[in-house]
């Protein structure tokens, strides 16, 4: 489903990401863990063309990201605040999405319906600017919005962080269910160790840019990510 | 106090103006000195070319008939150019700081501007060579005091009228009807501002009585501008976040053109719930009243009626176009990591643009009042806008666009809406002039004409190529302009 092959980014002799070859399932939950720095959120701006790799390339279902836009059509992501179009509501916000994958407002309203309980009744019907929302809801909409148009891929930056406990629980269903429904290809980044063992079947390392580990979850990988983080 | 003349001493300094090298500062510096002696200069002759144009007559009567005009055209040009006085307030909120002596502070640092100094650079050596030698130097100072009154009135009402521009529009419009009726009413031999003027400077040449009018309207326009800032003068002005009830809203119209739809009306949006962009529609629409003011006043040459049309037709699309693109760094990630295809994102701008400049145009039929002329050559340049300028603006909007903080303290954020976006537009502003003259030259008037209508044509016709080869543009500059809107 998704591969990388040999993707580097250079900031002058600083090597933020360096990866050879990486290859990842359809339907597989993939986590990203490191440290601040490591180059998780590098390798997701990469894989999503949004700056330009020193060399190689990121491939969604046979196709270069750096060479065509096709792949937007199947691809969800929510890395950061710049995602979102913040002197809209959030009602707009969606309409404006499900637009860009020909859904009509309807359409959008009834999808997005379904998230009223992960929403926490906060978001739908307040009549704010996404601007004047707090980040935890900021962050839930961009989530929810990225699963607009029934996306095979979805790379989530962080998606934990700045959500209140429940919503974390809630999230955490909310992945398993995407996966296990739709086999979803999911992409995770986060400093949450007991997050990423618990959602991702698959986890991966980085530091300097570079994959120092490769595991698949299993009832020890909590453990052996700790030991490596202490030390 | 002396803590905050220090500090805006030392941010005037430290700004990243002067961050270049020492040569270059020092030509700068040396350009101004030249400016400022050329001005002098002119001050000082102006009295012996007034003599020699009206021999006979007195050179500083003269001079007073024309001081209002100066200044009604001084109000508009600040309008536009003068920077707003920033109030770099926030960091001293918290402090023992008085909030009122700080606004105090700002406002009379406003008075040092380029407007108010070259003034008094013509105005000191006209005075002294002038009016201390042939009438008394009693007078002298009487006549700079009425000027500064002037100025004065003129530097806080533009600062007032253009801080209110966003919110209450209604003033501004209605302040510019005034001064329109005060045109019409010269204009007509109704009322002569120039009489009125003489009246009013010579007055105060041999009487200083004359002044206290002045000097209360200034001392009221500051008063109502120190009120606007003492008002809005709290953090939750700063960061604008008064929680209005808003309602979602989808302009159906737009929907049946799918995404390219969609995309306008984000982008109307945008203009319309964000302060700044706001004053930038706002004033453009305030432009294509001009005409009431430039037709009779400005001449029908074809030169200037080619002018007059762009700043009529054009102006939303060449001041809202300097910084588009920048208007959207705040989610150009999202819309590069989105389905939105590059070429929708081109077309959903030239056809906001196109609407701009019909929109315009038909409201600039009613300039028809004088001279169906007037109606040919907006025409004309209205094709020549859809078809050549806003390529050319969207062309330029690729290079290198600057971050803008739409969403962070708009009440404050007015950096960039000085002169300098200004100046950029001379060229293009010319360019139509150009095509025109150019024709006219070679075969004639209506050959001129022609070329406009078919250079605009000609862009309309190659629509198509044009997106495709700015969407090749685009996507060649996206990962500079998505990391210039990161930071």
């Amino acid at each position: 489903m998704i591969s990388i092959n040999n993707l580097t980014k250079l900031y002058g002799d600083f090597s933020a990401l360096d990866i050879e070859s990486l290859n990842i399932e359809k339907g597989e939950s993939f986590g990203l863990v490191g440290n601040n720095g490591a180059g998780k959120t590098t390798m997701f701006r990469s894989m999503l063309d949004l700056i330009q790799p020193t060399s190689g390339t990121a491939t969604f279902k046979d196709v270069v990201t750096s060479n065509s836009e096709a792949w937007k059509n199947f691809t969800g992501s929510y890395l950061d605040e710049r995602f979102l179009i913040d002197f809209l509501t959030a009602e707009e916000y969606f309409h404006f999405i499900g637009k860009l994958h020909s859904l009509s407002a309807q359409q959008v309203d009834e999808f997005v319906g379904q998230f009223e309980g992960f929403f926490h009744n906060e978001i739908l019907g307040k009549s704010k600017y996404l601007r004047d929302f707090s980040k935890g809801n900021q962050k839930k909409i961009g989530i929810v919005a990225a699963l607009i148009g029934e996306p095979e891929i979805l790379i989530l930056d962080e998606p934990f962080a700045n959500l209140d406990p429940s919503t974390q629980i809630k999230l955490k269903a909310l992945l398993k269910k995407l996966k296990e429904e739709r086999e979803v290809t999911m992409l995770i980044s986060s400093h949450d160790l007991n997050h990423v063992a618990d959602v991702c079947e698959r986890i991966v390392v980085l530091e300097h840019g570079k994959i120092v580990h490769d595991i698949k979850t299993n009832e020890n990988t909590l453990k052996e990510l700790e030991t490596y983080f202490a030390g | 106090m002396i803590e905050l003349v220090k500090h805006s001493w030392k941010e005037f300094f430290r700004s990243s103006v002067w961050q270049k090298s020492a040569f270059v500062n020092f030509l700068m510096g040396l350009l101004f000195l030249y400016l400022a002696l050329n001005f002098a200069f002119l001050g000082y002759v102006a009295g012996d070319i007034l003599l020699k144009i009206f021999p006979g007559e007195s050179p500083i009567t003269n001079l007073n008939y024309g001081l209002l005009y100066y200044f009604l055209i001084d109000i508009f040009l600040r309008f536009y150019m003068q920077p707003i006085p920033v109030l770099s307030l926030i960091p001293y909120l918290h402090l023992p700081v008085n909030k009122k002596k700080m606004i105090h502070f700002t406002l009379v640092k406003s008075l040092a501007n380029v407007f108010n100094t070259s003034i008094f650079i013509m105005a000191i050596p006209f005075a002294i060579g002038w009016i201390a030698k042939y009438e008394s130097s009693s007078g002298a100072w009487f006549w700079i005091f009425a000027l500064f009154a002037f100025n004065g009135i003129n530097n806080f009402l533009s600062i007032y009228l253009k801080r209110v521009l966003a919110e209450k529009p209604q003033i501004v419009l209605g302040f510019g009807g005034l001064i329109a009726s005060l045109i019409a009413l010269d204009y007509f031999d109704i009322v002569k501002i120039g009489e009125f003027s003489r009246l009013l400077f010579d007055g105060a040449i041999y009487n200083a009585v004359w002044l206290l009018g002045p000097l209360a309207i200034m001392g009221l326009t500051y008063l109502i501008v120190y009120k606007f800032y003492a008002k809005n003068a709290y953090l939750e002005n700063f960061e604008d976040s008064k929680k209005k009830n808003i309602k979602s809203t989808n302009i159906s119209f737009l929907n049946r053109f799918e995404q390219i739809g969609k995309l306008i009306e984000v982008e109307l949006k945008l203009i319309w719930r964000n302060k700044r962009s706001k004053s930038v529609a706002i004033v453009s629409f305030l432009f294509v009243f001009y005409g009431f003011i430039l037709y009779p006043t400005g001449g029908q040459n074809a030169f200037s009626l080619i002018l007059f049309g762009l700043i009529i037709t054009g102006m939303f699309m060449l001041n809202y176009g300097q910084f588009l693109i920048s208007w959207e760094s705040g989610y150009f990630d999202g819309l590069l990591a989105r389905n939105v295809q590059l070429s929708d994102y081109i077309s959903a701008k030239f056809y906001l643009f196109t609407a701009s400049v019909v929109a315009a145009f038909i409201f600039s039929l009613i300039y028809a009042y004088f001279g169906w002329k007037i109606v040919l050559f907006n025409a004309a340049v209205a094709v020549f806008n859809i078809g050549v300028t806003s390529w050319i603006v969207l062309y330029t909007a690729t290079f290198n666009p600057k971050k803008i903080d739409l969403s962070k303290s708009s009440f404050m954020n007015y950096q960039g809406t000085g002169a300098q976006q200004f100046i950029l537009m001379i060229p293009v502003m010319g360019l139509p002039v150009f095509l025109y003259g150019l024709f006219y030259l070679i075969v004639g008037e209506t050959a001129g004409l022609i070329s406009l209508f078919v250079a605009g044509g000609i862009g309309i016709l190659l629509t198509k190529t044009f997106n495709k080869l700015l969407t090749e543009r685009l996507r060649e500059q996206r990962y500079k302009i998505a990391s210039n809107f990161r930071e």
